[in-house]
């Protein structure tokens, strides 16, 4: 398989009242056709920026540098705004958390799903283009799992559930047969059963369709199954990258082991003592320490932490840390 | 702070009151603004010392005289004197009190009381509160000079009777804004968390729902300022307000309506003065908003 | 849809009722005879003033008074001018229309001219132009509407003669007021010279109408550029970027309909403002309207008059704001769900 995304040390710079603040710092990430891949990150540790970055939400005030932002094979960087526009909205779909404030509210869903159908994909005259979209909105409602497609496509967003308003948002996202699905969020906020839903539907989409979906959540707990690589982000920096399985089995990195001891998978904890925790808080972005922005927090840091680690790679697997929990010969 | 600049950088977040300030210094409209207020809240307070002449005093040998860069100007008189020979610069500035003065007393105690009533009717709830909003929304309906005009209808024009109906107009105006944002405030969750920590009604209002309402009171005072300013002059105006002799603006520029043929400046300082007031009213009301806004969405 | 339209015409009609309890009222807070007051016969006409003092219900209490004031006032029975001693009710229609036809057109040129003007002030954002329009926008909001009149009168009529300085219609054209619009007046009428009136009249329409809509203009182009950067920014048109819509597709189907909405909201405030203006700019213009005819009233003390201004102007109002309010929860149904939640 080969890698569709690929994302090497990207940089992106806020000017903040503070003075210029890396909100990501030399981040890399390379995404497989037709994978899953989990980006977990607590808030503040930008994977919605990376996300945007990815889509093309730029602000003119971000600056972003990278060795290499590349989609298949277009220098999204080299790109004028129209062509990456282009590119992007023919390529790649995003789907956000509260899905109800993405969707036009004074508009009907149906309307909102019929002009996201490309024009390129139907034929025929005016009269049966148009009905042709009616069948393909209501083709896509179906696939995403709701049955009564006429009634949803006669309300408005404000009057359905957020699964439901999740759902609709998921097939307007593949209207256009996506490479790349961005789904930042999409069950926080959301109950359980509706959550699971929401992963089953992801994951049946990217099975059928050979789709990639970069998954993007807040902690280990929404790593579903079907991910095969997962990555995990601590303020803008890179901790540790590979397969799911390995990571949550034999984790190379502090970071990862902390999340995963104070998560539910940690099965050892005996009921009643103190939950394991890193010390300290996530610092704000006027206040990040240099070299391993973990060091302050990490229970393993050293004097060396001050200089960022680089990648170190064992098989699939890539971690940044001076000190691994697992020893390593290191070859440079 | 360059030299006792500790290594931690320490970010101070600005209390409130000077991150508003800071927000509207940077912007020069407001600024300007600012000025000009100050500059006619100045005038307005010293009119009887600075002013050449008495409001009332006629020169007769020099009817109609125009302004001093004119050719036939004299530098006596800076911005001319108008039918009966009175000093314009002189009644413009007295005519600040009537003006400026008047408008915003009436302001200050239509908002007392309106802001009193508009508070105890969101604090209380059901019926009455609906029925005030109803009759409310019936009186407010109604432009407020029009209501103006009905009162001075009732009362006859004069300049006290012209206090009591602008006063009585704006006080709804209160009660309305405020009354709808304390209902707006009173759901909210911050709120029912005080009132499950046991906070009396009076702590309620005063602590914690009242500073989150100033937003809506620091405009509707500006509000009521300006529409104060420009009711009592277009009462002036239209006769039905300040009565002739005494230099208020609206009643001068009533006066000069006659005769913008033959003397166009009568009509242009009154007319200046009436609208910089107004502008740097609405200029600061305005960037207040803005500054109050960003300094909620900054935080 | 339904039930939120019959509550809200319900609140109209108590409004309304409302309105008529005030303008009963008002009749014994005014000084005078609270009988003469309301139908403008004299004390000193005494047969006349014997039998409204009957026909009123002014020898029953004061309950009975009202309810005989209401089948009058139904009836189209408002009294008689104090002064000319013309039936109120008859006067009032060609007034309204002269009122109406300034008032719509000011409107109408506002709606026009500001929401494209807002639309660009708010895509060219702290541009040169952008600053332009929302400085003079913010300073024409500010000018007093009779001294911006009289500064029209100086310029425009004065010196530049471009049009005459107060009036409807040059009274040579000896046009049968009908409607009370002189536009339409004349399109109805059967003179020889109709496309001469018509000029004239536009010439005398032009300047008044302009002076009245600078003040909805500037807000509707302030509130216009504020909607759409509003709406810029919110969640469902970066959504909409995403799936690859067109610019123009997100500007006419997205931005401009949910940009319209605080405009819509706004649009029965500025009618209300409108309706304050229009009562100087006609004494000013000297046109035969409402207005100046409810000012004038009001010098001369002329109560039934005062009256019957007052409730046909406040009525527009309310009913102008009513509609307003009706096509606001019809375009945009997500406020009605607010509403009901209410």
């Amino acid at each position: 398989m080969s890698n569709i995304l690929d994302i090497r040390n990207l940089t992106i710079e806020l000017e903040t009242s503070a003075g210029t603040v890396k909100v990501l710092d030399k981040l890399s990430l390379q995404l497989a056709e037709g994978e899953i891949h989990t980006l977990v990150g607590e808030s503040g540790s930008g994977k919605s920026l990376l996300a945007k970055a990815i889509m093309g939400f730029i602000n003119p005030r971000w600056k972003i540098t990278a060795d290499r932002l590349w989609w298949r094979h277009y220098d999204l960087l080299a790109l004028n705004p129209v062509q990456r526009r282009m590119i992007t909205g023919r390529d790649m779909a995003m789907i956000f958390q509260n899905p109800g404030s993405y969707l036009d509210p004074n508009t009907k869903l149906g309307n909102q799903l019929r002009e996201t159908i490309p024009q390129s994909e139907l034929k025929g005259i005016y009269l049966r283009r148009k009905a042709n979209r009616t069948v393909r909105a209501e083709r896509l409602l179906h696939r995403v799992g709701i049955k009564d497609a006429e009634k949803v496509m006669n309300s408005y967003p404000h009057q359905l559930s957020e699964g439901v308003a999740q759902k609709v948002s998921i097939a307007m996202a593949i209207a256009h047969n996506p490479k790349l699905l961005i789904a930042d969020e999409p069950t926080t906020a959301m109950e359980p059963n509706t959550r699971n839903q929401i992963y089953r539907l992801l994951a049946k989409l990217s099975a059928s369709q050979g789709m990639s979906i970069l998954m993007i959540t807040q902690d280990l707990t929404s790593v579903i199954p079907e991910s095969q690589r997962m990555s995990l982000v601590y303020c803008g920096q890179l901790m540790e990258t590979g397969p799911t399985e390995k990571i949550m089995t034999e984790p190379f990195h502090p970071y990862t082991d902390a999340m995963l001891q104070m998560s539910f998978f940690n099965k050892e904890l005996v009921p009643k003592t103190r939950l394991p925790t890193l010390t300290g808080a996530i610092p704000t972005l006027q206040h990040m320490p240099i070299g391993c922005r973990l060091g302050p927090r990490c229970p393993k840091s050293r004097r060396a932490c001050i200089h960022q680690p680089r990648l170190s790679k064992v098989k699939q697997h890539q971690f940044a840390c001076h000190f691994p929990l697992i020893e390593v010969e290191t070859h440079d | 702070m360059p030299n006792n600049r500790s290594i931690y950088y320490q970010y101070r977040e600005p209390s409130p009151l000077r991150s508003l300030w800071l927000h509207m210094s940077t912007n020069p409209f407001a600024v300007a603004a600012i000025y000009i207020f100050s500059f006619m809240l100045l005038a307005m307070i010293l009119s009887p010392l600075v002013a050449p002449y008495s409001p009332d005093a006629q020169f007769t040998d020099v009817i109609s005289q125009p302004p001093a860069w004119h050719d036939e100007g004299q530098i006596r008189f800076l911005f001319g004197t108008d039918d009966l020979g009175r000093d314009l610069l002189s009644r413009v500035l007295a005519g600040a009190v009537y003006s400026l003065g008047y408008p915003l007393m009436a302001t200050a105690v239509a908002a007392l009381i309106g802001i009193t009533i508009g508070a105890w009717a969101g604090m209380s709830r059901g019926v009455q509160s609906s029925t005030l909003n109803h009759l409310l929304d019936v009186v407010l309906s109604i432009p407020s000079l029009l209501l103006a005009l009905v009162i001075i209808a009732i009362l006859g024009p004069a300049l006290h009777n012209v206090m009591i109906a602008i006063t009585l107009v704006l006080i709804p105006q209160f009660i309305h804004s405020v009354h709808n944002a304390f209902y707006e405030e009173r759901n909210k969750e911050y709120v029912i968390a005080s009132k499950l920590n046991g906070c009396s009604r009076w702590y309620l209002l005063t602590r914690v729902i009242f500073p989150n309402i100033t937003t809506v009171v620091v405009m509707q005072v500006t509000f009521a300022l300006s529409t104060a300013i420009l009711d009592i002059a277009a009462l002036g105006f239209l006769g039905l307000g300040v009565q002739a002799p005494a230099p208020e603006w609206g009643t001068m520029l009533a006066r000069s309506l006659d005769q913008v043929y033959l003397v166009p400046w009568t009509m242009i300082l009154p007319g200046l003065a009436l609208f910089l007031t107004v502008l740097s009213i609405n200029v600061l009301g305005d960037s207040l908003r803005a500054a109050i806004q960003e300094r909620v969405r900054g935080t | 849809m339904f039930r939120y339209s019959l509550r809200r015409m319900v609140l109209l009609l108590v409004t309304l009722w409302l309105l008529t309890l005030l303008i009963f009222a008002l009749n014994y807070w005014y000084p005078g005879d609270p009988l003469t007051n309301m139908t403008g016969i004299k004390f000193s006409d005494t047969l006349a003033y014997q039998q409204a003092l009957v026909a009123r219900g002014f020898d029953g209490s004061l309950l009975s008074q009202y309810f005989s004031f209401m089948a009058h006032l139904l009836q189209g029975d408002w009294g008689a001018s104090m002064v000319t001693e013309q039936p109120v009710f008859a006067e009032i229609k060609p007034l309204l229309g002269a009122t109406l036809e300034l008032g719509l057109l000011a409107m109408l040129l506002a709606i026009v001219l500001g929401i494209p003007l807002g639309v660009y002030a708010a895509i060219q954002q702290r541009g040169k132009l952008d600053r332009l329009i929302m400085g003079l926008s913010l300073s024409a909001y500010s000018i007093p509407v009779f001294w911006l009149a009289q500064l029209f009168i100086l310029l425009f009529a004065v010196k530049l003669g471009w049009s005459p300085i107060s009036g409807q219609i040059d009274p040579l054209y000896a046009i049968d007021i009908n409607t009370g619009s002189i536009l339409i007046d004349i399109w109805l009428s059967d003179s020889d010279y109709r496309i001469a009136a018509f000029t004239d009249a536009l010439n005398h329409l032009w300047v008044p109408v302009i002076v009245l809509s600078i003040m909805p203009l500037t807000m509707l182009i302030r509130i216009m550029r504020n909607a759409v950067l509003d709406v810029l920014q919110q969640n469902f048109i970066k959504a909409a970027r995403a799936r690859g819509l067109s610019d123009s597709t997100i500007m006419f189907r997205h931005t401009l309909p949910n940009a319209m909405q605080p405009v819509v909201r706004q649009l029965g405030l500025q009618f209300s403002v409108l309706m304050t203006n229009i009562i100087i700019t006609e004494v000013i213009f000297n046109w035969p309207g409402l207005g100046s005819w409810l000012v004038k009233s009001i010098y001369e003390r002329d109560f039934p008059v005062i009256q019957g201004g007052l409730l046909v102007l406040a009525s527009i109002i309310l009913l102008v704001n009513v509609m307003v309010d009706l096509v606001h929860a019809w375009r945009y149904p997500h406020i009605r769900k607010e509403i009901d939640a209410k």
